[in-house]
């Protein structure tokens, strides 16, 4: 196979050039992501022209494949928020954050519960810093500091960034890697065991030192076992969309229950649960309504039956092979990201009508919640779009260039055996970058395959590093940093929060890059 | 004739980058959406002059949070 332009030091550097002005423009320049997007995508645009023989039709179906890519994951944020808008207009995540408090008197639980559990629920469902601003001032109300609420609140939910969101960090680094989801997504539970319990211990640490940590220490081994098997679980069944937000209820569960037990029963009583705006309005079940009748949806989609029923109504895009005139080929594509009815895009929109039908049988339907809901959404999603949008096409760009191909050979020459140490941190930096795990993934998942391939290491257990690293870089992003110390009124002193969750995130993410060197060169060396 | 004594403000003159900035985001949202068919149409029929105008309109559209300001 002709795979192009020769690597050298100059070609690498060009190649490196796009990602080079994303990472300055947003770090040095604080650009934010549609500003930053738009112009790494045109400088990918020039240097695919000049230095790597792209021509305009090879550049246009590029930037098509983008958009197809774009279409995808757009399709479930902007579902994701609008249901999250509609349930929070009914006055719905109040009641379920309310009665989230009600579990445990013990502050170290609460802290555990809220900040690690249900975060990662939170996350799971919205995403998008959702979580980080619905717990973290939750948390305040509840009497922790303002740093630790913030800081606990990034770090705990770190778990859950790449299955959050209904999936959609994972379903890009599919549909980048070309990994099927049942191949890459157990793989990638499996990796982030190592997360869990890290983000677990990590808040612990945040809330009372070595103290809590030894304290919290049971209760933090026996629910990241239940969390972790319940992630890999899903993701075993296919249900990866729900792999966030069930491990996260899974771990409120196991919290309560160890919280009634003898071990946490009479220490470190916190004084008064605070009742989160009075008076409830509607129970716990049916403020959780939405998020059960999703899980039903999402488990109705798995069956053979049903996806069969629904299997003609899949669209996507043909795309045809192309070349460079320096020889780099592109392979043909057919139904490129393709869209069927499991996709969430459709259960989440099912579900929101579902939870019409609900809300106005219970009686406690607002007029106009479906417009504001709307509103809110186009509102809050429409930069995180552009974002997006820029950021995939500038990876479609290079990747149909040849550049992620050029700038893989040298990471592999560089690093050699080393690579997934420095795998898992490439996947941090492209969320500390973006703010966002999806963005990460469409940066970097095809370099990280690339260089997995000139390595001859396995490409699935380094595509899950890239998913898992993009999942910790959540905690020091600084678009969500900036947001949780709005939240809990900490403006101007975002380095505060910053400065707590820095060595949180290096340590997990360094237990995750040895995982990942072990499972490589280790334990699973012959696996593709 | 006696000047006022309460001063009168001068309304600050707000730029139209700031002013604007949210309408041209959403028009540069949706010009990607119009320039999406231009491209895959244009890419597969090999037609240079839908290529043209998909490029046409991703570039305004992408030129947009450049030009404005938040």
């Amino acid at each position: 196979m002709n795979t192009g332009i020769v690597l050298t030091l100059g070609t690498w550097l060009l190649a490196f050039m796009p990602i080079l002005m994303l990472l300055t423009t947003i770090v040095f320049f604080h650009w934010g992501a549609p500003k930053a997007g738009a112009v790494s995508w045109i400088v990918a645009l020039l240097i695919g022209v000049v230095a790597f023989g792209a021509k305009s039709r090879l550049l246009a179906l590029a930037n098509s494949k983008g958009m197809s890519l774009s279409l995808y994951v757009l399709l479930i944020i902007w579902s994701a928020v609008f249901l999250y808008n509609l349930v929070d207009r009914l006055g719905a995540v109040k009641v379920i954050a309310a009665n989230m408090t009600k579990v445990t008197d013990d502050k170290l639980l609460q802290c555990l519960l809220m900040s690690w559990c249900f975060a990662g629920f939170m996350q799971g469902v919205a995403g998008f810093g959702v979580p980080i601003a619905v717990v973290a001032p939750i948390m305040v109300v509840m009497g922790f500091r303002p740093a630790v609420a913030a800081a606990s609140c990034l770090v705990g939910h770190c778990w859950s960034v790449t299955f959050g969101s209904m999936g959609a960090g994972y379903y890009t680094l599919q549909l980048i890697t070309k990994i099927p989801g049942e191949i890459i997504g157990p793989w990638m539970a499996i990796l982030f065991a190592v997360p869990i319990v890290g983000a677990g211990f990590a808040v612990a640490h945040i809330y009372g030192g070595w103290a809590a940590v030894k304290r919290g220490a049971p209760v933090i081994v026996i629910t990241s076992l239940a969390m972790s098997v319940t992630c890999w679980f899903m993701t075993f069944i296919g249900a990866a969309q729900l792999a966030a937000l069930i491990p996260g209820l899974v771990g409120c569960g196991t919290l309560a229950v160890i919280a009634r037990s003898r071990l946490y029963r009479s220490t470190e009583i916190a004084k008064a649960v605070v009742p989160m705006g009075g008076l409830q309005p509607m129970s716990f079940h049916l403020a959780f309504s939405p998020y059960y009748g999703f899980v039903a949806l999402s488990v109705c989609t798995q069956f053979h039956a049903v996806s069969r029923f629904f299997a003609p109504l899949t669209f996507g895009l043909n795309y045809p092979s192309v070349q460079t005139t320096m020889g780099f080929a592109v392979k043909a594509e057919r139904l490129y990201s393709r869209i069927g009815i499991a996709h969430p895009a459709f259960l989440l929109l099912a579900t929101a009508i579902l939870s019409v039908s609900i809300f106005h049988a219970a009686g406690k339907w607002k007029t106009g919640s479906i417009i504001g809901a709307c509103k809110d959404t186009f509102n809050q999603c429409v930069p995180t779009s552009f974002g997006v949008i820029t950021m995939v096409m500038m990876a479609l760009v290079m990747n149909d260039t040849g550049m992620t191909y050029l700038l893989a050979q040298g990471v592999a020459g560089a690093t050699g055996h080393f690579f997934p140490l420095a795998s898992v941190f490439i996947g941090v930096l492209g969320t500390f970058l973006t703010g966002s795990g999806a963005n990460s993934n469409v940066m970097f998942a095809s370099l990280q395959v690339e260089t997995a391939k000139v390595l001859g290491i396995s490409t699935v257990i380094i595509a899950a590093v890239q998913g898992v690293g993009g999942s910790i870089g959540g905690c020091v992003a600084p678009a969500k940093v900036l947001l949780g110390s709005t939240m809990v009124g900490l403006e101007g002193r975002e380095s505060e929060v910053l400065n707590r969750t820095i060595p949180y995130c290096l340590g997990i993410a360094l237990m995750t890059g040895i995982t990942a060197w072990v499972f490589t060169n280790v334990l699973f060396r012959s696996l593709q | 004739m006696a000047a006022s004594p309460v001063q009168q403000k001068v309304p600050e003159t707000v730029s139209w980058r700031k002013k604007w900035r949210q309408q041209l985001m959403n028009t540069a949202f949706i010009m990607f959406w119009i320039g999406f068919p231009f491209a895959y149409y244009g890419g597969v029929r090999n037609q240079q002059g839908l290529i043209v105008v998909s490029f046409a309109l991703f570039f305004l559209a992408g030129c947009v949070p450049l030009v404005t300001k938040k």
